[in-house]
């Protein structure tokens, strides 16, 4: 009895012990990347970075709510090196977290993609879209721009994520209110938008929904689009008409981080203008720099200069964020 | 082999008074029993002894030793439960050396003991059995060998014969009384039968609504009850005012069913009374015979079966009783 | 007297202390750190209850309240409905391929409820293989989506919650009691209703507490089915680490809320269960019942029919795994690709996951047996306590935990993050309420005479919980680290928040890869997590089977 009790505690304290002293093992040259990219894109970053620099990538993958929640948990004690993939609101709102550094990409890179202070740096655009299934409605009888959504017949046929949850999804709402006229008038077409649209919670929903004929239609972002199409499911993205905006991703080194020279190298690495095609040629995301030949990838993608764009303040609806989702709120409530 | 000594014991469930300012003493190698109604405190004042309740007030020793404060596991008592409790998970032979165990005893004596134990219960050879494949008269055996094998300064008994059938409590009471008489243990045993208390019992405490209603030996209980509830509770009773039985004195007596006669049986001296004959019942070695006096109050006589042929309910007879034999009551 | 306590409460005063003590620190401070938003202004300077006048005072979340305890209780009723009869049949009746029943029913838990949710949607989503193959013959099944479909979903995953810890009552019935009855004249109906149903009862309100809890806390499966309607858990999730507006005040008030829910229940139904206190000590396993062909058959087919239904979304995942993925685009032919992608990486998150799980499960048993025994034993204030304390877990999001955690032990004198502990400790957090339930279910059957006797034998309190109580409770303790185990290894919500470098567990592997365009990969890990977790399970099992027999 004795002698089996003091055995159990030795194993259980052996295990805290080994549990313990895991976190605290460190690699040689290593980087913490915290990144609400999905699987597909990381690993093919993390791979190709590994085999140019030696440098092994621990990354955290979790949605951009989680991530930033974690930077600003941990902002004591940073236990991650760059965070990147999430939008440009949300690295706007959390510039104190991050370290700046003038990336060797800087002058390739729009103005408007990056931070003046050197605190971020866009990598890609989404641009908002529409998807269409193309098995469940034809090509040609598709709608083409925002207005048509409005029809009466897309009721329940289009799928949506839910603003609070996605940062594009904001965008879209708060983009369209300004297209259709701005203040109320533009709120009581949202509103009426709202009553043919399926409000899911999470935006993966939307294409893969759309991806998997769930739903006809889906107000999604563009890369989704030549995704689901090159693993051969009906699918085509709709770039509106009446245009539309496109939300920025970008990456920034996050203030005191272990790990910041191989940090440095990342953000230079992620930018630089063979990995963008790299990058599109796999998973469709639109690069910011400019010099990059959409027509010679796949994807079909057209260059930003064929698609209608609008203006959008995104500053302007970030600062009026919270009021403005407790309206969206209710708007959906009251369409139900 | 030790007394117990209880002194102002209390202890409150909430406002009820479950045991309330009892003083005992139990002589060393005594057979005492607690008999009262369930609610009594009995089985509380057991508990408190055994060291499953703690008490208010007052202290409890064994011999010189003051245990009331000692863990439930250091009093070095054996218990006896109602319901066996023998450990299901354990064979016969497990259960009875538990104890045994627990005191480090080396394996060849405890195993040694616990034959011993087991014969002395009538389970010789059960050893390797599993509870569920006993009796409950079995079971109880085991369980009285489990708390008999450990030689424990005093042993407590739960009603431990409630859950057998009427035919096994009788003999299991007078094996009881048998091996605590042959190992001298002191006993404190807990029943609400108080025919079981009169059988194995060297004196009785009476106790009602957490009080001693009174303490002694059978006998003198059951013929000199000291309140109404002691005459009531030991058996069944005429309790009736003296003035109804045609005597002078104006006070509450206790009259015994089988101290009354038929009046023609009866000796010279013993007092006469008239009564109908309401009910009669015959109950193999005796017959009861209910009726009614003049004055209406009821009276129940017992007698030892003899075959009264002509009597018949409505029948008036004159009943006699020896007034030696009343209990004045207060 | 050296102590004021009485002896016969130190060894439960102890258990709870120690208790108390571990849920204080990694459940109580750690919730105090996120809900203490919700008690302040804007300013976060002043407390102040507006926040929750002001969340409670719109439609849209009253709706959720509304939504979500009507789903939980309709959730709940049906599946304890179901799974009653089917705890019986499986402790009482001649069912042949029992033993593999009992396995089976504890495999929905091993698969993630959003991995779940995807294989429904696939086979029962508007252009689901089994909704189209139905439109063939011209049946439609209606929408998956909304309320209907959430329900579902939840009965076929969490019916395990009430059936295992209702047949290891069954089993612990005491025969004498039955025959008893029947000896009384009651027929073999009349002595389940009146004998046998109260003993179980404790049992079965246990799992059927853990099912109501699970549907208010889980937002897995609603995140996939609910479409636009409004859910508490999916909501509160939003608010807290929504990617547009993380509003920690009335993410605050929803948490608090749902907090409030589980305890307001856990307190009915130990108030219900305090007035019915069953003891039974014979162990003798109750005989198999006698019962013609017919009703034999019937009951046959009723058992393997739930079990193998509530496999459906799990079979499907196995059958997916095993074809062709083009991204995220299935097609229907014979692939290994899947698990070839898979392998190629490396298999750490494997590893991680059978560590922590059975890490977790270790610290759970050790923490939850000694509480779950005190607080059904020991009916004082302290023990009241300890028992909602330790089934508050239950009721917190696993999203909300964590980041309580890292919140709190990021700096400051004990500092977890970027280990593997920090996972272990959440795990064994979330999950002590499932021992502790199950424990107490058993500990309501053994009789208190057996400790009393074990103690005036000379053990001590403590040598008796562990000579005499936990052998008793040996069943229903190894259910419940069955539990443990299968449920931590398909944990993902505070996974995901916690994990760090290595650390990643194959629930995240399987999150991040259906998030983005590798479904096979996915559908390929969740098939390895199936065929790795069977194993510990089947052992496990036929460890009970053995204990049982033996």
């Amino acid at each position: 009895m004795k002698i089996s009790k003091i055995r159990w505690l030795v194993t259980l304290a052996s295990l805290i012990v080994a549990l313990g002293a895991g976190g605290a093992a460190q690699a040689q040259k290593k980087l913490v990347v915290y990144t609400s990219n999905e699987s597909t894109l990381n690993d093919l970053v993390f791979g190709a970075f590994k085999k140019e620099t030696g440098i092994e990538v621990e990354p955290v993958v979790a949605g951009s709510g989680v991530v930033v929640r974690r930077l600003q948990a941990e902002k004591a004690r940073p236990l991650g090196d760059i965070v990147w993939g999430v939008s440009r609101s949300l690295l706007q709102t959390n510039k104190a977290l991050f370290e700046p550094y003038a990336s060797k990409n800087k002058d390739a890179t729009p103005a408007q993609y990056r931070d003046p202070d050197d605190l971020w740096i866009g990598n890609n655009l989404h641009l908002l879209v529409v998807l269409q299934n193309t098995k469940l409605v034809p090509a040609d009888q598709g709608p083409k721009s925002w207005a048509d959504l409005l029809d009466p017949k897309w009721k329940g046929k289009i799928a949506f994520t839910d603003p609070a949850n996605s940062g594009s999804a904001y965008a879209t709402v708060t983009m369209l209110v300004d297209l259709w006229g701005g203040g109320d008038a533009g709120w009581k077409k949202v509103g009426e938008l709202f009553r043919n649209l399926k409000v899911l919670n999470r935006s993966s929903l939307v294409f893969q929904g759309v991806g998997n004929g769930e739903y006809p239609l889906g107000i999604s972002l563009e890369y989704a689009g030549p995704m689901w199409a090159a693993g051969g499911a009906p699918v085509k993205v709709v770039y509106p008409a009446d245009g539309t905006t496109a939300s920025m991703e970008g990456v920034a080194i996050v203030k005191g981080g272990p790990n910041p020279e191989s940090a440095r190298a990342f953000v230079d690495y992620v930018n630089r203008k063979d990995v963008r095609e790299m990058i599109l040629k796999a998973t469709f995301r639109r690069p910011t720099r400019g010099d990059v030949d959409l027509s010679a990838l796949p994807g079909g993608m057209p260059p930003l200069s064929a698609v209608k764009m609008l203006a959008y303040d995104e500053d302007g609806w970030t600062e009026k964020r919270t009021k403005t989702l407790e309206r969206i709120k209710d708007l959906i409530q009251d369409s139900r | 082999m030790t007394d117990i000594v209880i002194a102002g014991v209390s202890r409150s469930f909430g406002t009820v008074r479950a045991v309330d300012a009892v003083d005992l003493t139990v002589a060393e190698g005594e057979f005492f029993t607690l008999l009262g109604p369930s609610g009594c405190g009995k089985t509380t004042l057991l508990r408190m002894i055994a060291g499953f309740c703690e008490l208010d007030s007052g202290e409890i020793r064994f011999g010189e030793h003051r245990i009331d404060r000692l863990s439930a596991h250091r009093r070095d008592i054996g218990m006896v439960f109602q319901n066996y409790a023998v450990f299901p998970n354990l064979t016969v032979e497990g259960n009875v050396a538990y104890g045994l165990k627990a005191r480090r005893i080396p394996p060849d004596e405890a195993a040694r003991q616990v034959d011993e134990a087991l014969a002395l219960v009538q389970l010789a050879g059960y050893g390797e059995r599993k509870p569920h494949e006993l009796s409950g008269g079995q079971l109880q055996r085991v369980a009285i060998a489990r708390a008999l094998v450990i030689r424990p300064q005093v042993l407590l008994f739960d009603e431990p014969l409630s859950n057998l059938d009427a035919r096994l409590r009788v003999s299991m009471r007078a094996e009881i009384r048998a091996l605590q008489k042959s190992l001298g243990i002191t006993a404190i045993y807990v029943t609400h039968d108080q025919e079981e208390a009169m059988s194995v019992s060297d004196r009785i405490a009476l106790m009602n609504a957490g009080r001693l209603e009174q303490v002694g030996p059978p006998a003198e209980i059951y013929r000199h009850p000291a309140s109404r509830f002691a005459a009531e509770f030991m058996g069944t009773t005429n309790l009736v005012k003296a003035t109804a039985l045609g005597l002078a004195a104006p006070v509450w007596v206790s009259l015994r069913p089988e101290a009354l006669r038929f009046a023609e049986e009866a000796p010279a001296g013993w007092q006469r009374i008239a009564a109908t004959v309401t009910r009669i019942e015959m109950l193999g070695p005796i017959t009861r015979i209910d009726s009614t006096l003049a004055n209406g109050t009821p009276i129940r006589m017992a007698l030892l079966d003899a075959p009264h042929q002509a009597l018949a309910a409505g029948a008036a007879v004159s009943l006699a009783f020896d007034t030696a034999r009343l209990t004045v009551l207060p | 007297m050296r102590l004021a306590i009485p002896h016969r409460q130190r060894l439960p005063l102890a258990i709870a202390a120690l208790g108390l003590l571990f849920l204080g620190v990694f459940l109580l401070y750690p919730l105090a750190n996120v809900f203490g938003a919700s008690l302040l202004d804007s300013e976060g300077q002043s407390f102040t209850f507006a926040n929750y006048t002001k969340m409670l005072g719109r439609p849209f979340y009253r709706a959720a309240i509304v939504n979500t305890l009507g789903i939980g209780a309709a959730a709940t009723a049906i599946t304890t409905l179901l799974a009653v009869p089917l705890a019986f049949a499986l402790a009482r009746l001649p069912i042949p391929g029992k033993a593999a029943i009992l396995a089976l029913a504890a495999m929905p838990l091993v698969l993630p409820s959003f991995v779940s949710a995807y294989a429904i949607v696939l086979l029962l989503g508007n252009s689901g293989i089994v909704t189209a193959a139905l439109r063939e013959i011209g049946i439609d099944i209606g929408s998956i989506y909304g309320a209907g479909g959430i329900v579902l979903v939840y009965t076929l995953t969490l019916y395990p919650y009430v059936l295992l810890p209702t047949v290891a009552a069954f089993k612990a019935v005491d025969v004498s009691m039955e025959e008893a009855a029947q000896g009384l004249g009651s027929s073999p109906g009349r002595a389940v209703r009146t004998v046998i149903l109260p003993i179980v009862l404790p049992a079965i309100l246990a799992g059927a507490l853990l099912v109501f809890i699970e549907t208010l806390e889980n937002f897995g499966v609603p995140f996939v089915l609910a479409e636009d309607l409004p859910i508490f858990a999916v909501e509160a999730f939003k608010l807290f680490i929504g990617e547009t507006a993380p509003n920690p005040a009335s993410a605050g008030v929803l948490a608090t809320l749902l907090i409030l829910t589980t305890v307001l229940v856990l307190l009915i139904q130990r108030r219900f269960l305090a007035s019915r206190r069953f003891a039974t000590n014979a162990r003798q396993a109750p005989p198999i019942l006698k019962i013609g062909p017919a009703f034999r058959l019937l009951a046959t087919l009723y058992c393997w029919a739930i079990v193998l239904l509530a496999l459906v979304p799990f079979f499907a995942i196995v059958v997916l795994s095993f074809l062709e993925f083009r991204g995220p685009v299935l097609h229907g032919n014979f692939s290994l690709a899947n698990f070839a992608t898979l392998f190629s990486r490396d298999l750490r998150p494997l590893a991680n996951t059978l560590a922590f799980a059975s890490a977790a499960a270790l610290c759970v048993t050790l923490i939850g047996v000694p509480v779950g025994y005190v607080v059904t034993r020991y009916r004082s204030g302290v023990a009241t306590l300890l028992d909602v304390v330790a089934t508050l877990p239950f009721a917190v999001a696993g999203t909300v935990l964590a980041i309580g955690f890292v919140v709190s032990f990021n700096s400051g004198p004990v500092i977890l993050t970027g280990g593997p502990l920090i996972l272990v400790l959440a795990y064994t957090v979330r999950k002590v309420p499932f021992a502790v339930r199950s424990a107490s279910a058993i500990v309501h059957q053994i009789d208190p005479s057996l400790e009393e006797a074990s103690i005036s034998l000379g053990r001590s309190p403590l040598q008796t919980f562990v000579r005499i109580v936990v052998p008793l409770m040996l069943g229903g303790i190894l259910s419940g680290v069955v539990l443990t185990w299968v449920t931590v290894a398909s944990e993902l919500s505070a996974t995901v928040v916690l994990y760090s470098g290595p650390w990643r567990t194959m629930t995240v592997v399987m999150f991040q890869a259906l998030e983005g365009g590798g479904a096979g990969i996915a559908t390929a890990a969740a098939s390895t997590l199936i065929v790795v977790t069977l194993i510990p399970v089947a052992l496990l099992y036929r460890l009970l089977r053995r204990y049982e027999l033996g």
